[in-house]
């Protein structure tokens, strides 16, 4: 969904017609990902328009970065320790 | 390792069949050993592996403490354990986070392990407000 909006702004109803997914679904994850400031919706008469809030785009790509080296870290080690296991049998 | 969609994704072949791989993390002295490197040692770690069961792991480092916390989804040995994520050390307003890990067996007894970790998995948004409030309400118990 942030892809699609990586595009421009969007309407719920054009982000619901690129998913396979209902309008409600996609409804309620737009709520949830303007809540963690990821997208921000401004009303302009009958219509909401969507669009991506670059800040918490930034926060939430640190984050992904930060676990992804997290848990590499933490395989390495659990393979480490596996391969000395199997070393010692 | 990220990918297009925004999902941390790390893999490994490990050097085990996969159920021993599995069993690195459902048992707590085990997980304690690869999940704290150094100077980081894991205080205390309680593991209920099963569908909404407690993960729970304090840890200190340096003279500091924090702690992760979450709640098991999927617990499928040896194939795949999912469970929620949150650690104390984030911005309150963080949402929770979901880990799912799954192992395959690949030749010569070892396991493809993939470690996928994503921010606001869709089959869960609906759920997600809650999760993390809920998990606000704690810190705020354990704060008291």
């Amino acid at each position: 969904m942030l892809t699609a909006l990586r595009g421009g702004e969007a309407r719920i109803t054009d982000l619901a017609r690129d998913e396979p997914v209902s309008f409600a679904a996609v409804a309620r994850h737009v709520s949830v990902l303007e809540n963690a400031g990821l997208i921000r919706r401004d009303v302009r008469g009958r219509e909401h328009w969507l669009s991506v809030e670059p800040a918490g785009l930034e926060l939430a790509q640190r984050w992904i970065d930060e676990q992804s080296s997290f848990w590499a870290e933490r395989a390495d080690l659990l393979a480490g320790r596996l391969a000395r296991r199997r070393r010692s049998q | 390792m990220t990918g297009p969609s925004g999902v941390a994704v790390v893999q490994r072949l490990v050097p085990a069949p996969p159920d021993v791989v599995y069993a690195e993390w459902t048992n707590p002295e085990a997980f304690r050993e690869w999940m704290c490197p150094r100077p980081a040692i894991a205080t205390d770690v309680a593991i209920d592996a099963r569908p909404g069961g407690k993960l729970r792991i304090d840890i200190e480092e340096r003279g500091h403490e924090f702690f992760v916390t979450g709640e098991y989804l999927t617990v499928d040995p040896p194939s795949t354990l999912s469970f929620t994520w949150w650690c104390s050390t984030w911005p309150i307003d963080t949402p929770t986070s979901v880990v799912t890990v799954s192992f395959e067996a690949r030749p010569g007894e070892t396991t493809l392990m993939t470690i996928r970790h994503e921010l606001l998995p869709d089959h869960l948004a609906d759920q997600h407000e809650t999760g993390w409030r809920a998990i606000a309400g704690q810190l705020a118990n354990h704060a008291v």
